[in-house]
């Protein structure tokens, strides 16, 4: 990456999509509706923007290492917040075990974040292909495969969270890997 | 079972929610193995060669999530005897070790596979 051919907040830019996957991805579905993906990782592009002068990577691999660092940070301070709101809330107890279990996830998350070299991430681009690709996908088409690939609900389950039948879950599935090798095989 | 009066896009997607079924309970039918599911369809190219698209599909979503997962890295994956390193900005609650660790990642430690080279930022959000 060079610093002086390209801004900065250009190329952090670009990873918006990845960056709201990755949350998505880590994030208990449970805790979906609860928290926005976008509003932490529009929180995590900003903060990038305002301590730029504290990244001293020199290659891109590098850039999004400290990105998904911030994104982790931000994401463990959302779901604790989560926990202090929902405290007296007797129903919401339930909720309680997610926060927790997704805390210890990010906390391992951001663990590993620290200790590995961003050398390991040769997939990173598939891995931002796949996200933008995501992100152009009619809403309940992505909500559908985040749901069955990514958190492994059954179709009833989804059909029943969605209000849909499960042949429509199953016609959402359908079409929208249908649309996303579209968009991944043009892009490759 | 399928009801053969419905429409071919509605025929395969209750094909795909058996497959569906069968798949979260453990044993993903092959593609000859949901055709023979259903017998009464299996004269039925274009249900055949749909199913195949969407298996081909599936395959590739499968190899660009994998992507995704790589680098999300979760917890668990030879972190056991890794520590992470305070964030140093006092506003944010302290999620991990403490600044007494940071001896841990100077240059030449090695973790596994890995080997630090040199810190590339310090800042608000930790050393990278």
């Amino acid at each position: 990456m060079n610093h002086a051919a390209e801004n900065l907040e250009d190329v952090v830019e670009r990873y918006r999509q990845y960056l709201v996957m990755l949350a998505d991805r880590q994030l208990d579905s449970r805790l979906r509706g609860k928290l926005d993906a976008s509003d932490v990782v529009q929180q995590t592009l900003l903060e990038a923007h305002q301590n730029q002068e504290q990244f001293r990577g020199t290659h891109e691999g590098e850039l999004v290492a400290w990105l998904r660092k911030i994104l982790a940070h931000n994401l463990l301070d959302a779901i604790r917040g989560l926990r202090r709101e929902k405290r007296d809330v007797a129903r919401e107890q339930s909720i309680d075990a997610v926060i927790e279990t997704s805390s210890v996830r990010l906390e391992g998350w951001l663990a590993v974040e620290d200790s590995t070299p961003s050398q390991k991430f040769t997939r990173q681009e598939e891995a931002v292909q796949l996200a933008d690709a995501m992100a152009r996908l009619p809403d309940a088409q992505r909500e559908a495969l985040i749901l069955k690939n990514w958190h492994g609900w059954t179709v009833p389950e989804i059909a029943q969270h969605m209000g849909r039948s499960s042949t429509a879950i199953a016609g959402l599935l359908k079409r929208g890997l249908k649309q996303l090798r579209q968009q991944l095989t043009e892009s490759e | 079972m399928v009801d053969k009066t419905l429409p071919a896009d509605e025929r395969l997607n209750q094909m795909l929610v058996e497959y569906f079924d069968a798949r979260d309970s453990g044993r993903t039918p092959s593609r000859d193995e949901l055709l023979a599911m259903h017998p009464d369809l299996s004269d039925d190219s274009d249900l055949s060669e749909q199913i195949d698209e969407f298996l081909d599909n599936q395959q590739l979503f499968d190899r660009f999530s994998e992507a995704l997962e790589v680098t999300a890295i979760s917890a668990g994956q030879d972190t056991a005897s890794v520590q992470g390193r305070a964030t140093p900005d006092p506003s944010r609650p302290t999620v991990l070790g403490g600044d007494h660790r940071a001896a841990m990642f100077e240059p030449g430690v090695r973790f596994g596979d890995y080997e630090i080279l040199e810190e590339i930022a310090r800042g608000g959000m930790g050393v990278v």
